[in-house]
């Protein structure tokens, strides 16, 4: 934590706010904000380890159409249409010339069949979108591929209960997760800490603000985000009351030798030198004890879940709706069928910065067939392809010998560096409070606001998993800065391309050891986005900034991610927090 | 995270010249228009004018005093002039756009003509060439799609028997939030920006200038935040106005302002080397840029300078 000079809080209007198990103030050793077993209510973690799994549908209902029929507004179906014009076909909605269907929620409007009547939004001549997050802004959700989820798995040891869920969405901001912990503790649900995590899913509706119709326009729609509250908190009271004793198999998988001569490559285009990819995608498995039904398979791996990349106006939740499809239902390949095993399958996002994508990729699933193009059918084969090779090592594996429970949870404050990121705060397109500043100054890099978020250890057996707020690099978790994390098969691209502007000078890079060696566990994980999404997660060694207009600018070479970061402060304090989580489990094993 | 880039704003193109943008309401204004206004007398000089760099333009038509222009012999003819009200950002055409008209060259009173654009933010009026007048656009504040966007002293240039085209501009809400957004500010709705864009004597872009702001009693307010841009953006750290002469006055109170330009003398002093005057709104943006050796803000178009046909 930072240290606050008592200077500056005479000088600030707010006072400066420390989270609770701060800064070292007193002689007090460090203490998590949340120790389980340990703390009241949690006390212990005897026993059985039982595990509940649940999965509710987010998916929103309440959203208007449009016609991507560019400046010409007729589209391949309409008479006249010769060949697409400008803007036809970009998946954006163009206000002056693209019609909406002013229809309301039901989209349903007079004439057509089974229409109900005039509901919420119809005729109302405003376009009520729903607007997709990730790439640009103004790109409206027209229907629904699959559906969204808020998947939950709950695990209990004693008196100790703890929930991970899932969220098919961008980004879920440490606020909205605050919210949800007090609906569920309003609730009566006893569990003692709730962990989000969100997929970081570039296909389905904008959760944090930035994708509205246009650049400083909050693209929330506020309805539905009550409902995905409502949704989570149900979710985590089904799962909570599904616990069952439970056994559980825990593996590992080398995504990178699936395909050897292409190496990470077949699913991740790490688009951001230096060229380092955590090919390790952990999985683990709860059945019933006693060799009973599953209850739920749970898959850690960093990708951006963005194979149907910008041109794509159907939510869905890309290729983790295959991987999870996979997990539980199996596939059926011209090459033999994968046996599913059933259950909730859960995808947890990893180290998925920069920049970890399908863009790019020409992916070759386990038949050998080759995707390139953004298409599901890309989506499915990254997806089906990953739960297949993770199918595959559980076969193998053996029950954890009496896997223990243990979380850890710590509040922090980050500084908001980035002038774009404060701008959206000013303009009220970012909703959540910000602390630690002069609210009644104009903003200089002396009054900085700062954001709450919180970091959580949490172990299960031999996984241990560390929640980070937004999109670690993935050095920053495995290091590989000598090429031992850059398998790329036959391709030939260097870690550092030296041509390019500003490349990273991996002689200015950490050393080791790096968050999965200090974690030190049998299987090491990053809830990538966990109870909080601040953007790219970049070591400070290599944080680049336009000096021309910084943050907003890109420098130049590959440096794109530093204008979607907190700032360069945000690594080493994710690091120091990191350390402190481990440090303080090491020390009260 | 992936979003594109936040829009390059070429506030440049829209101050000046054939120009306008932003946007305001008339908040804590009277009927007129008018506003008590007036500072504070809480800032001081030094809180604006500190450049040390010498500026880089020419300023060869500054003899030590300004002067005001008046068009040539002629040249002050009624013409019907076509119009279209363009977005600042998008350049998209803003269509249903109320735009005034006031021929004193300020807010004094109700307009003198007020037409309202068609579906292709084109409209038509008639107006004096070579007269300095100011204009004020807005939209439905329901849509909250644009903020009253007014420009001080534009000038239509004579163009003989041709009736002249001419393009006013229109900022939109979210332009106004976000320019001073990112350099820090949160625009304070009782209040107003102020922009524009400083000129050299040869009608270029006039770098290492600073502005300062008073009334007519040489009084200056406390609060106002002055900053500079750089290729068109908006720059924090940026102390004068770099390459593209664009300045930006941010939180200034509602009423009758001097706004003057300042450079380094080279003797450890600064130069009063352009000025002008203008009438500020709440929640709006005022736009009025300067010339080096004028005094009013007024700068005619070569072509008001010699007799006209």
């Amino acid at each position: 934590m930072r240290r606050v000079l008592p200077l500056m809080v005479l000088l600030s209007c707010d006072p400066v706010v420390e989270p609770d198990g701060g800064a070292d103030t007193s002689a007090e050793p460090w203490r998590p904000t949340v120790v389980c077993p340990g703390d009241q209510g949690c006390d212990s973690a005897d026993g059985p380890l039982e595990v509940g799994a649940a999965a509710v549908v987010i998916t929103p209902t309440c959203y208007e159409r449009f016609y991507d029929c560019g400046e010409d507004g007729v589209c391949p179906d309409d008479e006249g249409w010769v060949e697409a014009d400008s803007g036809e076909g970009d998946a954006e909605w163009d206000k002056q010339t693209e019609a909406f269907e002013d229809c309301g929620c039901d989209r349903l409007c007079e004439g057509d069949e089974g229409y109900p009547g005039p509901d919420e939004g119809e005729a109302n001549g405003e376009f009520d979108a729903i607007w997709i997050a990730g790439f640009q802004t103004g790109r409206p959700v027209n229907t629904v591929h699959d559906d969204l989820w808020a998947r939950t798995i709950a695990f209990q040891q004693g008196t100790t209960t703890v929930a991970i869920v899932s969220l098919d969405v961008f980004g879920y901001f440490f606020d909205d997760v605050q919210e949800v912990r007090a609906m569920v503790d309003e609730a009566g649900i006893p569990v003692d800490h709730v962990i989000i995590s969100s997929t970081h899913n570039h296909e389905g509706p904008d959760t944090l603000g930035q994708y509205g119709l246009q650049i400083g326009k909050r693209g929330v729609n506020d309805p539905w985000m009550a409902e995905v509250k409502q949704h989570i908190v149900n979710s985590v009271a089904e799962a909570v009351a599904a616990l069952q004793p439970a056994e559980m198999f825990a593996v590992e998988v080398d995504i990178s030798k699936a395909v050897p001569e292409k190496g990470t490559r077949n699913f991740i285009n790490d688009k951001r030198d230096p060229r380092i990819v955590d090919e390790m995608m952990g999985v683990a498995w709860f059945r019933a004890a006693g060799g009973g039904e599953t209850i739920a398979t749970l898959v850690s791996f960093g990708n951006h879940p963005e194979a149907l990349a910008h041109i794509n106006n159907a939510i869905t939740s890309d290729f983790a709706h295959y991987l999870r499809e996979t997990m539980e239902q199996g596939v059926d390949w011209e090459s033999g069928p994968v046996e599913g095993l059933g259950g909730m399958s859960m995808y947890l996002q990893a180290s998925v910065g920069g920049m970890m994508t399908p863009l790019g990729v020409e992916v070759t699933n386990i038949d050998g067939d080759v995707y390139s193009a953004a298409t599901f059918e890309k989506a499915e084969a990254i997806g089906q392809s990953l739960g297949t090779l993770a199918l595959r090592e559980l076969s193998a594996a053996s029950p954890v010998d009496e896997p223990n429970l243990r979380l850890l949870a710590a509040e922090m404050y980050l500084p908001i560096d980035n002038h774009s990121f404060q701008a959206m705060f000013l303009m009220g397109v970012f909703e959540r409070e910000a602390y630690n500043y002069d609210k009644t100054a104009n903003l200089t890099d002396q009054n900085v606001p700062e954001l709450l978020t919180e970091m959580d250890l949490l172990d299960i057996g031999p996984v241990r998993m560390l929640s980070v707020p937004g999109e670690l690099l993935p050095e920053l978790a495995i290091g590989g800065y000598d090429g031992s994390h850059t398998n790329i098969g036959d391709y030939t691209d260097p870690i550092v391309d030296l041509e390019k502007e500003y490349p990273a000078d991996l002689s200015l890079a950490p050393e080791g050891p790096y968050l999965k060696d200090q974690m030190a566990r049998p299987f090491n994980w990053i809830i990538g986005l966990g109870n909080d999404e601040l953007g790219y997660i970049i070591p400070e060694y290599n944080f680049v900034i336009s000096e021309r207009v910084p943050f907003i600018e890109e420098a130049g070479g590959d440096h794109y991610e530093e204008t979607n970061s907190l700032g360069p402060r945000t690594a080493p304090l994710v690091q120091e927090w990191a350390e402190k989580l481990i440090g303080y489990a090491a020390e009260s094993q | 995270m992936r979003t594109l880039m936040l829009m390059s704003l070429a506030l440049a193109s829209g101050c000046g010249d054939d120009k306008a943008e932003d946007t305001a309401s008339d908040a804590a204004t009277d009927a007129d228009g008018d506003a008590d206004g007036g500072s504070d007398g809480g800032g001081t000089f030094e809180d604006f004018i500190s450049v040390t760099d010498e500026p880089t333009g020419d300023l060869t038509c500054f003899s030590g005093s300004l002067v005001t222009e008046q068009p040539a012999a002629g040249c002050v003819a009624q013409r019907s002039m076509y119009g279209e009200v363009l977005d600042f950002q998008e350049d998209d055409p803003v269509d249903e756009a109320t735009v005034e008209f006031f021929f004193e060259d300020g807010i004094f009173g109700p307009a003198d003509t007020t037409v309202t654009t068609d579906a292709n933010g084109m409209f038509n009026v008639e107006i004096n060439t070579c007269d300095p007048y100011t204009y004020r656009i807005t939209t439905d504040p329901v849509l909250d799609a644009t903020k009253t966007t007014i420009e001080s002293h534009d000038v239509v240039p004579n163009q003989g028997v041709v009736n002249p085209s001419h393009e006013l501009q229109s900022v939109s809400s979210t332009t106004y939030a976000l320019i001073p957004t990112l350099l820090g500010v949160s625009p304070k709705v009782d209040k107003g920006i102020v922009a524009g864009r400083a000129y050299d004597c040869a009608g270029n872009n006039l770098q290492g200038l600073q502005v300062m702001i008073e009334d007519a009693s040489g009084s200056i307010p406390s609060d106002v935040v002055a900053k500079y841009f750089i290729d068109d953006f908006p720059n924090r750290n940026q102390a004068y106005t770099s390459e593209d002469g664009l300045w930006i006055l941010m939180d200034v109170p509602v009423g009758d302002w001097v706004v003057k330009g300042y450079v380094a003398d080279g003797l450890g002093g600064h130069t009063l080397v352009a000025r002008t005057e203008l009438k500020v709104l709440a929640d709006s943006i005022n736009i009025s840029s300067i010339y080096a050796g004028i005094e009013d803000g007024v700068k005619m178009p070569p072509e008001c300078l010699t007799p006209c046909n």
